[in-house]
């Protein structure tokens, strides 16, 4: 039996004590077959021994008191701006809402804002029908002291509103004054 | 105090509170509980840092830093989970970053691939074990030994270092591993494996073992 990767990282587990019943029976009987196996597993064996008796070693030279008192002494500190930052970075999520709350916030302020249509300035001196209509003002006041008027058509006998014809070359627009005024209900 | 079967007044010693017992009180503002939980761990968590990061200072730093982190973080901490398996998620992260930070994340590491069973079948494993394997507190007090063991696991990724300390030195289980190293757990096993063996083939260089001739194929 040649020593292949497979073999050898079930070898790997088995010396782990991470195998199932039957993959185990397997590496045993493996282990019984080929004695360079057997090497292997003294070897992975040993190499676990050899780090812990190591580390061991490295840990009881050195000298632990006041090790406690320290992470308490920075715990007990309110934790900076840089490490503050640090840690949000760390949490994905924080800054990435953090930034959408921003985004929100800037477009609601900044967004251009639209004057008021009771701010509109425009005052209606009169109004005039090329074509024969009977035209009558339709003046409604709001809570604020504004008023909107609009014209409308009386109906004509048979009761249909017939639409009054506009000659193409007059400006459909009322002229907009250079000092804005509320439109007053009396002015009509 | 009470009497055991002959009617002696034994003294019981307190059982020390469990680690979650320990966390719920640290949450709660306690600062001995957590002290607890520091010198509970301190060693393990010096022990893994040291192997990887080689450096006794910065292991040190790493130790504070990584418990000022679980301090830190102690209200995210699931009930469900094991506190050393998350305490050593953070130390081996807290390592990873001062080995980045300092700039010798190892690029120039063993190549590993599909032939280390036939590296490791033409190593002589047998010379190597003997020296391991038969007596290894008596093997490491042989400070040439002890230096190339070092040596071998300084050259091996740090990833291959961190699955084989944690494993070595705490005993760690394949589920632990793969909760605390965020792999599968089928990853652990082929992980593992591969650090074993590059330890194992760097020490039989090192220890200038004649490699035998190969053997002939089956």
């Amino acid at each position: 039996m040649s020593l292949n990767p497979a073999t050898l990282q079930l070898l790997s587990a088995y010396v782990d004590g991470e195998l199932n019943a039957s993959d185990r029976e397997t590496v045993e009987r493996a282990l019984t077959a080929d004695p360079r196996l057997r090497e292997v597993e003294r070897s992975m064996r040993g190499l676990g021994a050899a780090v812990r008796a190591l580390s061991e070693a490295e840990v009881a030279a050195v000298d632990f008191t006041g090790v406690a008192d320290r992470v308490l002494g920075r715990v007990s500190r309110r934790p900076g701006v840089l490490d503050r930052f640090r840690e949000a970075l760390r949490r994905p999520w924080l800054p990435v809402g953090g930034l959408i709350a921003v985004a929100a916030a800037a477009f609601f302020f900044l967004r251009p804002v639209e004057p008021p249509a009771s701010a509109a300035g425009v005052v209606v001196q009169s109004v005039t029908a090329d074509t024969p209509a009977q035209l009558q003002p339709v003046v409604l006041k709001t809570e604020t002291g504004d008023a909107i008027i609009w014209l409308v058509e009386h109906p004509d006998a048979s009761g249909a509103h017939r639409p009054t014809v506009l000659p193409n070359d007059k400006p459909t627009q009322a002229p907009v004054p250079a000092q804005p005024q509320r439109p007053r209900a009396g002015e009509l | 105090m009470r009497r055991d079967g002959s009617g002696l007044l034994v003294s019981i010693p307190p059982v020390p509170p469990d680690d979650h017992t320990l966390v719920q009180r640290a949450r709660s503002g306690d600062e001995r509980a957590f002290r607890l939980l520091v010198e509970r761990y301190q060693k393990k968590v010096y022990a893994v840092a040291l192997g990887m990061v080689k450096d006794r200072e910065e292991a040190m730093d790493v130790v504070q830093e990584a418990f000022v982190k679980v301090h830190r973080s102690l209200d995210t901490f699931k009930a469900d989970a094991t506190f050393y398996t998350w305490l050593y998620r953070i130390t081996v992260n807290v390592c990873i970053d001062v080995i980045r930070r300092r700039g010798v994340m190892r690029t120039d590491s063993v190549e590993f691939d599909e032939r280390v069973g036939h590296d490791l079948a033409e190593a002589n494993l047998g010379a190597v074990s003997s020296q391991l394997g038969s007596n290894p507190e008596k093997a490491v007090l042989q400070r040439e030994l002890g230096e190339k063991i070092q040596a071998a696991l300084e050259q091996i990724p740090e990833k291959h270092r961190a699955i084989l300390l944690l494993r070595e030195l705490d005993g760690l289980s394949y589920e632990e591993l793969a909760q605390v190293l965020e792999i599968p757990k089928g990853t652990v096993m082929s992980r593992l494996f591969h650090a074993r063996a590059k330890v194992q083939k760097l020490l039989s260089e090192s220890l200038g073992i004649p490699l035998p001739a190969p053997e002939e194929e089956d």
